[in-house]
C-alpha cells in the first residue's frame, strides 16, 4: 500500500480554552511544515474553565519548544513568576510551608542533605528545613531572579514557573497557532458521526449544518467529553473515595499589594482556597466538597477572604475527580478536563495537558491509530495521573486539622496502597520512593512530608559516617548563604517591571 | 570491645561480590562500622566484562583507574559483539548513542525509513562506539560536548582474581578485617530468626549485627529462603571456561558468539584471552562442550577447562532480617549481557542506601527486595530476548530458548518496538535505550512502522544526513589510536 495513504492528513481539535489552544500550538509547532491540516472548532457561547492559572516549571520547556519570547509572553498574559506554592493551615492550623521548585541543600559525603538535617535536628542543631532552600527564602522575601547558569553556584539550585491568566494564554497561543496554519471554526457541535466498520469518529456536525471530517480528533471539550465520553462511551474511573472535593467557586479580585512569587493554597473547613497573584489582579477560588458545605456558603467564605474587591460574582464549577478509562480511544485523544480531573492543589492541570501533547507527538499515529500506540499512550498517561493523585492525597491525609467534619473524615479515610507504602518508607527512615515516569521528585515529597509534620522515626544510618559537628557546620553555612543570596535578589515586582511589565508596555 | 555506631558487619565469602561489598561499605560507613570478611568458598577466577556504570563505583571508592588497569591486566571495552545468533547477522551492543536525534525524533526511526526504502546499511555504522571498536581503536569520552566523542562511554575487561586483590587491599586499608574460615553453622535467634553468629569450623564464633551472604550459589546463610527458578525461561545451566593466549590487536569488545550448543564468550585481557561456552548439561556433554569451547581458539587454549554450574533465578527475598545476599547468593542470569558485576554493584549501592537501622521497620527490607527484583528481572528479560530472537535452528538449546514463555513486561516491550520502534523503559533498568535498540535491530526485530514525523524530512535529505554522519564517525574513528596504544 502506498505509504501516503496511511498518513494522518486532518486533525480536528474540539474545544478551545487552554487545552485546545495548547494542543493546537504544540501540534502546529511540530507539524506546521508538513501536509497535515489542523482545525480547531470552538464556540464563543461555551465558557472555558481556565482554572489552571498557576503552572509548574515544565511549562518553560513547552514554551521553549514553541519558541516563545518569554518577556513578550509574560506581558501578554499578565504573568508573574512562581518559585513554589505556599500551603497554609495544612499541618496544624496556623502553620505554613512552601513547596519549592528546587532542592533542599546538597548531599554531604554521598548522603542526602535532608538525612543530615534529620540528624542535626535530633541533636538540636538545625533550623526549619525551609531555611535551607533558596527558592523558599527568596519567596518569603518577595524576591526573584532567574536561576544562575553556573552549575556550581547556589543560585543554580532552583527553577521557576509562572502564574498567568489562562484565558490570555489561550489567546496568545491562538495567534501563534493561526500564524502556523491552524484554522479556527466558530460553532457548536450538534452531532458526532461514528464510522460503521470500526466505530471511529468520522465527522462532527455543527449547528450550522457544516460537517467536519478528520482522521484524528482531539477532544478538548472539557468535563463533558463530547467525543471521548458522549460519543465513544469510554467510561470514567472515579477517584472521589480518595479526593472527595467535587466543586469549586472562582472569583478574581483587585490586588492590594505587589504580587508574591508564589501561589497560596490555604486549607478551609470543607476544602481549600487558592490565591494566584497576577500582574493585574489576583485569581481566587475555593475547592470544596458539596456534602460538607453549600454553594452559597462556600461563595460567602471565598469572598470574605479576598485581598481586595471582587471583580465579579463567583463562578461555580462541578467536577468528579478521576480519569477517563482510556485517554486515547479509537481515533479520539482526550486532552485537558475531557481526559480526567485532579484538583489544582499542586498546579498540575496545565502540566497534564503538556504531557499529553508531548506524549501524543512521541506516539503520533497513522490513520489506523494502531492499538500499540494507544496502549502505550494510555500507559504513560495513567502513570502520570496516578502519581499526581497519590501526591495530592498525601496533603489531605497528612493533616492534623480536626476542627471540622470534613477534616475529621479525611484523616480517617483510606489512602491508595501505593501511597501508604511511600509514607511508611518515609516514616521509617526519611526515604523518598523514586520512579522513572511521572511527576514529583524527591524535593516535592520532602517539602510536603516535613511541612505537614510527618517526621521520620529515624534517619539514614549512613549519615553517621560524617562527623555531626562538621555536618552541622555545613548546614549553618548553607543557611547563611541561602539568606545572603536571597537578599541580593531584586524584588519580584521590580524584576517584573524591568523585564516583562504589562502596564505601560502593552 | 564496644560496638561502633553502625554496628558490626560480617561478610561471608571471598569472591568479587565479597570484596566489592567490603570496599563499598568501608568507604560509605567512614569507619563507623566494624567490617569483617570471612574468606571462604572458591577464589575468583576468569575475567570480568563490565558496563560503564562500574566506573561510578570506582569513583566512589576513590580508585585510580590507570593504576587499577595496570594492576589487573585490564583492557578497555566499548561494547559487546554478538555473532552467530541468527545465521548471517552480527551486531555490536556498543556504549554511547546511536546516530543523533533529528528534529526531536530518535535516529533509529530514520534508519527504519531508509531501510524500508531499500538501504541495507547496518545500524552499527551509525554507532560511533561500534565503528571505533570494530576498527580496533579506542577513545575515552571527550569532555567537550561539541565533539562526537563526547557521546562515548566505556567499561573494562578485568582479571577477576587481580581485581579482588585490588579491592581487598583497599578494604583492608579502610579498616576491614579479613581471615580465612569455613562456615560450620549459622546460629539464629530462636524468636526473631535473625542470625546472631556464624560458627566457623575452627571453633570461632563470628558475631555481628548484619551478615552478608557472598557465598555464591551455595548461599550458606540465606539458602533457606525460597529461590525463584527461571530454568523454564532461560535454557543454559552450565559453563566451561578455557583460557587462551592473548590475541594480537584485540578490539575493545567482548565477543558473544552463538554456536550449536550454546553461546561462547571471549574477553580479551592484556596477557590472555578468557573464553568459554555456556550450555545446557542435559543437551550437551561436558566433553562436547570443551570441544565446542576450544573450536576456533588459538592453540586450543591453555591449561585445564574449568566447569561452572549456573542457576538462572533469584532469591525471592535477598534481604531477610539481618541477612543480605549479594551476588550469586541473591540470584543469577546467564551473562551474555555482562551484567553480573553490575548486579553486584547495584546490590551494594542499594545496601548503602537502605542500610539497616537499629529498630527500623520491615519496609526498608521490602524496598530493598522490591528494587532488587525489578533490577534482576529487567536483566533476565534481556537474556530472554536474545534466545527469543535467535534464528539458529541447529541445536535443541535454541528451540528451548525460542519457545520459552515470555514475561509480560518483555512481551510488551517487544510488541512496542515491533509496532513502531518505541523503546519502553521501566524502573530500575540496567541497559540504556540505545542498548535496547541495538539488541532489537541487531537481532532482526525491525519496527513495522517508523515515527510518522520522520516524513517531515524528504528521504533524500535523510539519506544525505545519514551518509554525512557515517563519514564523520568513520573519519573520527580512523584518527584514534589503536586499542593497544590507548592502554595505560
Amino acid at each position: 500500500m502506498d505509504k501516503r495513504d496511511l498518513a494522518i492528513r486532518r486533525i480536528v481539535i474540539v474545544g478551545g480554552g487552554t487545552a485546545g489552544w495548547m494542543t493546537a500550538a504544540g501540534l502546529s509547532a511540530v507539524l506546521g511544515d508538513s501536509a497535515v491540516s489542523i482545525e480547531l472548532v470552538e464556540s464563543a457561547e461555551i465558557g472555558t474553565v481556565g482554572v489552571g492559572e498557576a503552572t509548574v516549571p515544565h511549562i518553560r520547556n513547552f514554551n521553549a519548544k514553541l519558541g516563545l519570547d518569554e518577556a513578550d509572553f509574560m506581558r501578554k498574559t499578565q504573568a508573574t513568576y512562581k518559585l513554589g506554592i505556599e500551603f497554609r493551615d495544612w499541618g496544624k492550623k496556623g502553620e505554613s510551608y512552601i513547596h519549592p521548585f528546587g532542592a533542599f541543600g546538597q548531599a554531604i559525603g554521598g548522603v542526602a542533605f535532608h538525612q543530615h538535617w534529620l540528624r542535626a535536628r535530633a541533636r538540636g542543631q538545625a533550623d526549619d528545613i525551609q531555611a535551607y532552600s533558596l527558592p523558599i527564602v527568596a519567596a518569603r522575601l518577595n524576591r526573584f531572579a532567574p536561576p544562575s547558569s553556573d552549575q556550581r553556584s547556589l543560585g543554580s539550585t532552583f527553577s521557576y514557573a509562572y502564574q498567568f491568566d489562562a484565558g490570555l494564554y489561550a489567546q496568545y497561543l491562538r495567534a501563534y497557532s493561526e500564524a502556523r496554519g491552524v484554522t479556527r471554526t466558530e460553532g457548536k457541535i450538534q452531532d458526532v458521526a461514528l464510522r460503521g466498520e470500526d466505530g471511529f469518529v468520522e465527522a462532527v456536525t455543527l449547528e450550522s449544518g457544516q460537517r467536519i471530517e478528520a482522521d484524528l480528533f482531539i477532544d478538548c471539550s472539557g468535563f463533558r467529553g463530547l467525543l471521548i465520553e458522549q460519543a465513544l462511551k469510554t467510561g470514567y474511573e472515579d477517584w472521589t473515595q480518595w479526593l472527595p472535593c467535587d466543586r469549586a467557586a472562582a472569583v478574581p479580585c483587585d490586588s492590594i499589594e505587589p504580587p508574591t512569587p508564589y501561589t497560596r493554597a490555604t486549607s478551609d473547613e470543607a476544602g481549600w482556597r487558592w490565591r494566584i497573584p497576577l500582574q493585574h489582579r489576583v485569581g481566587n477560588g475555593y475547592v470544596y466538597c458539596s456534602s460538607y458545605i453549600s454553594d452559597d456558603e462556600a461563595a460567602r467564605v471565598l469572598v470574605s477572604k479576598l485581598d481586595g474587591k471582587a471583580q465579579a460574582d463567583p463562578r461555580f464549577l462541578r467536577f468528579t475527580t478521576g480519569r477517563r478509562k482510556k485517554q486515547w480511544n479509537r481515533n479520539v485523544v482526550a486532552i485537558g478536563l475531557a481526559s480526567g480531573f485532579l484538583e489544582p492543589l499542586e498546579s498540575t492541570s496545565i502540566h497534564l495537558i503538556q504531557v499529553a501533547i508531548t506524549t501524543l507527538l512521541e506516539l503520533f499515529p497513522e490513520r489506523g491509530c494502531a492499538g500499540a500506540d494507544q496502549d502505550e499512550y494510555n500507559r504513560v498517561m495513567d502513570l502520570e495521573f496516578e502519581r499526581i493523585r497519590d501526591f495530592l492525597v498525601l496533603h489531605y491525609h497528612a493533616t492534623q486539622r480536626d476542627d471540622s467534619p470534613f477534616w475529621r473524615d479525611k484523616a480517617a479515610a483510606p489512602i491508595p496502597d501505593s501511597l501508604a507504602y511511600k509514607m511508611e518508607l518515609f516514616r521509617d527512615r526519611g526515604m523518598v520512593v523514586k520512579y522513572r515516569d511521572g511527576f514529583f521528585l524527591e524535593p516535592s515529597w520532602l517539602a510536603v512530608y516535613l511541612g505537614q509534620n510527618i517526621l521520620p522515626r529515624g534517619y539514614d544510618p549512613m549519615a553517621d559516617s560524617i562527623d555531626p559537628d562538621e555536618a552541622a557546620r555545613k548546614l549553618a553555612e548553607l543557611k547563611a548563604a541561602v539568606r545572603r543570596t536571597a537578599e541580593a535578589m531584586p524584588g519580584h515586582q521590580a524584576f517584573i517591571e524591568r523585564f516583562c511589565g504589562a502596564r505601560g508596555a502593552a | 570491645m564496644t560496638v561502633p555506631p553502625l554496628g558490626r558487619v560480617a561478610i561471608i565469602g571471598g569472591g568479587v561480590e565479597a570484596w566489592m561489598t567490603a570496599a563499598g561499605l568501608a568507604r560509605a560507613t567512614g569507619g563507623q562500622a566494624r567490617i569483617r570478611v570471612v574468606e571462604t568458598g572458591p577464589a575468583a577466577t576468569g575475567a570480568l566484562s563490565t558496563l560503564p556504570s562500574l566506573r561510578a563505583f570506582h569513583a566512589l571508592l576513590g580508585l585510580d583507574e590507570t593504576a587499577l588497569m595496570a594492576a589487573t591486566g585490564a583492557t578497555y571495552k566499548l561494547g559487546s559483539r554478538f555473532s552467530g545468533w541468527t545465521p548471517g547477522l552480527s551486531f555490536c551492543d556498543a556504549f554511547g548513542e546511536i546516530g543523533a536525534n533529528l528534529e526531536g525524533v530518535g535516529f533509529h526511526h530514520y534508519w527504519t525509513r531508509l531501510r524500508q526504502a531499500g538501504d541495507v546499511t547496518p545500524l552499527d555504522d551509525y554507532s560511533l562506539a561500534a565503528v571505533i571498536a570494530r576498527l580496533g581503536r579506542f577513545s575515552p569520552p571527550d569532555p567537550d560536548p561539541r565533539s562526537p566523542l563526547s557521546t562515548l562511554a566505556y567499561g573494562l575487561h578485568l582479571d577477576a582474581a587481580l581485581y579482588v586483590g585490588v579491592l581487598r587491599g583497599l578494604a583492608l586499608k579502610g579498616g576491614v578485617a579479613a581471615s580465612a574460615g569455613e562456615v560450620a553453622q549459622v546460629i539464629r535467634d530462636s524468636e526473631t530468626g535473625n542470625i546472631t553468629a556464624v560458627a566457623l569450623t575452627d571453633g570461632e564464633r563470628v558475631e555481628a549485627e548484619l551478615f552478608i551472604d557472598c557465598t555464591g550459589p551455595a548461599a550458606r546463610l540465606i539458602g533457606d529462603e525460597p529461590f525463584e527458578d527461571w530454568s523454564a525461561l532461560l535454557p543454559a545451566d552450565r559453563a566451561v571456561r578455557i583460557t587462551a593466549e592473548a590475541p594480537r590487536d584485540a578490539p575493545p569488545l567482548t565477543e558473544i558468539e552463538a554456536v550449536a550448543d550454546g553461546w561462547r564468550w571471549r574477553i580479551p585481557l592484556r596477557d590472555r584471552l578468557d573464553s568459554g561456552l555456556t550450555y545446557r548439561a542435559g543437551l550437551t556433554t561436558d566433553e562436547a562442550a570443551v570441544k565446542a569451547a576450544r573450536a576456533g581458539l588459538p592453540g586450543q587454549g591453555l591449561g585445564e577447562p574449568q566447569f561452572l554450574s549456573l542457576r538462572n533465578g533469584r532469591r525471592t527475598r535477598a534481604m531477610v532480617g539481618n541477612c543480605v545476599a549479594i551476588g550469586g547468593a541473591a540470584g543469577m542470569v546467564e551473562a551474555m549481557d555482562c551484567a553480573d558485576v553490575h548486579l553486584i554493584q547495584s546490590g551494594v549501592s542499594r545496601l548503602i542506601a537502605l542500610f539497616p537501622r537499629p529498630g527500623g521497620a520491615a519496609v526498608a527490607a521490602q524496598e530493598y527486595n522490591r528494587l532488587g527484583a525489578e533490577t534482576i528481572e529487567r536483566v533476565r528479560d534481556r537474556a530472554i530476548l536474545h534466545y527469543r530472537c535467535a534464528g539458529r535452528r541447529d541445536g535443541p538449546i535454541w528451540d528451548l530458548g525460542r519457545e520459552a514463555p515470555v514475561p509480560e513486561k518483555l512481551a510488551y516491550r517487544i510488541a512496542q518496538f515491533e509496532s513502531r520502534g518505541r523503546v519502553v523503559m521501566y524502573d530500575e533498568e540496567t541497559f540504556l535505550e540505545p542498548s535496547w535498540i541495538a539488541a532489537f535491530i541487531g537481532h532482526g526485530v525491525l519496527p513495522g512502522r517508523y515515527d510518522p514525523l520522520v516524513d517531515r524530512m524528504p528521504v533524500e535529505r535523510i539519506r544525505a544526513t545519514a551518509e554525512r554522519m557515517r563519514a564523520i564517525f568513520r573519519q573520527t574513528a580512523e584518527r584514534l589510536p589503536t586499542h593497544a596504544e590507548a592502554l595505560p
